[in-house]
């Protein structure tokens, strides 16, 4: 029971979405600019990952599937990499590894990771053409607690968002709890 | 006498910096990370990073803080007051106390220090067989789930197993491998193995199972595997290279005896669930391994011994069961329990509305059963009889 207060203590989201809307560039692997949100898009997914955190990694295949059946609807996906021991070789490597062609960007001074409201990895964003988040949280509800996971996934939550997102109607939860991570300062 | 509470209480309160020097990675915690992390936390373990230096681990500092108060890791923090447990011992009261000195004064590093090395246990005597046992791949992701498949042998005449060890091919893959003799049927139904089939348990950390009188093969028997796998987020190896060690001797075999109930419910309640079951050992018995099979609702198991001259002790107890680590509880020397002796188990088991990190609005009444969703409680104990 203490155990479990503390979990939920320690893993809750904020409460509240990020007022202040997200506008700044970052670098990826190649040390070209990313933008962010993506000029042009009608929604830019960050989620935010790291090389060695094994329940972000879990979620490559979902991610690299979010990607390429978004991506025609004008969303496009970035994954960030906030750790400081991210290098540009590393996130290349792992990239490679987990089968991801999706665009990434190195967050080592956390500036887009605190402009989001994330705390952990995975931890999914939605920002919307003006850079205001408008979903944080979880990929998919796989994952109950740390070493937890449910047999089958009962809502892809991200998936919802953006469907929303793009319909043009509410979100139903924006915020939601993500389980993950936690990114070293 | 007031002046030496007073005094008592002087060096209670004093500023501990006074006397003694910080917290640092070289002097306190190095020893307690080679103990009890470093054979999992190294290149090519099970464990997804490392953590063989200070810079390794002063970057996870705070994480490190987190898993040891919630005895998250070591993954299995069992424990026995009759025997040394084959495995890494949980950490110490002294050594939380250490790991939140050293977070809180600002992970000092100390003197420099060269990197930590796994150092796995050198086996006992070379194998009698070292077999790859190709099992199918690990899918890429999902829930952790368990697949079993038949190892062929080629036995010619009866013998017995004493000892195995499993090398995985990808061992951050792997979280439990059970091994039991083949049969026509699984060994492993899913609302219980079989314990007339099951031989041991191994689990990641670099300890094997041993039996000092093993377990009985027959000429032309097989074994068969079961593989806790865990998804990785890309397809992986399912096969383990597997060391076995067999030797002809006489007298009795090692024998798994199960305990436990078979129907039971945990209704979706704020009350914890106690289930409870027991056995008395009609002659002199050596114990030389234990496996509990409960699923996620569990969060506890106490095994106590009640000798016949009135000691009750912990057989062996897990403060904090994670069903995602099982973990593989064989004693480093047998435990000699007397005729007489009363083993009782109590599994806890936790369906209330907080039973995880999120507060679930509808939790429903859990029932035992085959299913993932569902609760076993059933505990093995391996014994030798004389």
């Amino acid at each position: 029971m203490i155990t479990s207060l503390l979990l939920a203590l320690t893993f809750q989201s904020p409460a509240q979405l990020p007022i202040k809307p997200v506008r700044l560039t970052l670098a990826d692997p190649s040390g070209a600019k990313v933008a962010f949100p993506t000029p042009k898009a009608k929604a830019t997914v960050v989620i935010f990952v790291s090389v060695d955190c094994p329940i972000a990694n879990r979620f490559a295949p979902e991610i690299g599937r979010i990607g390429k059946e978004y991506g025609p609807k004008g969303v496009n996906l970035v994954l960030a990499y906030p750790d400081k021991s991210s290098t540009p070789a590393a996130v290349r490597e792992h990239l490679k590894a987990f089968g991801l062609s999706t665009h990434a960007a190195l967050d080592t001074q956390h500036k887009l990771l605190k402009a989001c409201g994330a705390s952990v990895t995975p931890h999914a964003v939605i920002l919307n053409s003006a850079g205001q988040v408008v979903y944080l949280g979880r990929i998919n509800d796989l994952f109950e607690e740390h070493g937890v996971t449910k047999a089958k996934v009962t809502r892809a939550d991200l998936r919802i968002a953006l469907d929303e997102f793009l319909a043009g109607s509410k979100i139903s939860k924006p915020v939601t709890q993500a389980v993950g991570c936690w990114i070293g300062d | 006498m007031w002046s030496i509470l007073t005094l008592g209480l002087a060096s209670l309160t004093a500023p501990t910096g006074t006397f003694q020097a910080k917290t640092t990675w070289s002097q306190d915690i190095r020893p307690i990370i080679e103990k009890k992390c470093v054979s999992c936390h190294s290149p090519g373990g099970p464990a997804p990073f490392n953590l063989t230096t200070y810079e390794e681990v002063q970057r996870r500092a705070s994480l490190v803080r987190y898993v040891a108060i919630l005895k998250k890791m070591p993954p299995t923090d069992a424990f026995s007051e009759l025997g040394d447990l084959a495995q890494h011992a949980p950490l110490t009261d002294l050594d939380l106390v250490k790991i939140q000195d050293w977070v809180r004064e600002g992970s000092l590093e100390g003197t420099k220090t060269p990197p930590l090395i796994a150092k796995p246990p050198a086996d006992p005597e070379p194998p009698t067989e070292m077999i790859v046992a190709a099992g199918p791949t690990i899918r890429a992701e999902g829930a952790p789930y368990r697949q079993s498949f038949k190892i062929p042998l080629k036995l010619s005449a009866s013998t017995r197993l004493v000892r195995f060890e499993v090398i995985p091919e990808e061992p951050k893959a792997v979280r439990h491998v059970l091994l039991a003799r083949a049969g026509e049927k699984t060994a492993y139904p899913p609302a219980g193995l079989d314990p007339e089939r099951l031989i041991g348990a191994w689990a990641p950390g670099g300890h094997a199972w041993s039996s000092p009188m093993g377990v009985g093969m027959n000429a032309g028997e097989s074994l068969e595997a079961q593989v806790l796998c865990q998804p990785s987020g890309k397809q992986e190896p399912g096969g383990f290279k597997l060391k076995l060690w067999f030797k002809e001797m006489d007298g009795p075999a090692a024998q798994w005896l199960r305990i436990g109930i078979e129907k039971f419910m945990v209704p979706a309640s704020d009350d914890l669930v106690y289930l409870k079951a027991s056995t008395t050992l009609e002659e002199e018995t050596e114990l030389t391994a234990i496996h509990p099979e409960m699923r996620k609702y569990a969060s506890q198991l106490s095994i106590r011994a009640k000798t016949p001259d009135g000691r009750e002790r912990t057989l062996f107890s897990i403060f904090s069961w994670d069903p995602a680590w099982i973990g593989a509880y064989n004693f480093a020397k047998p435990v000699v329990l007397p005729k007489g002796t009363l083993i009782s188990a109590e599994g806890v088991y936790n369906n209330s509305g907080h039973a995880f990190g999120e507060l679930r609005t509808k939790p429903t009444d859990v029932m035992s059963g085959p299913g993932e969703g569902d609760e076993l409680f059933w505990i093995h104990l391996q014994l030798t009889q004389p």
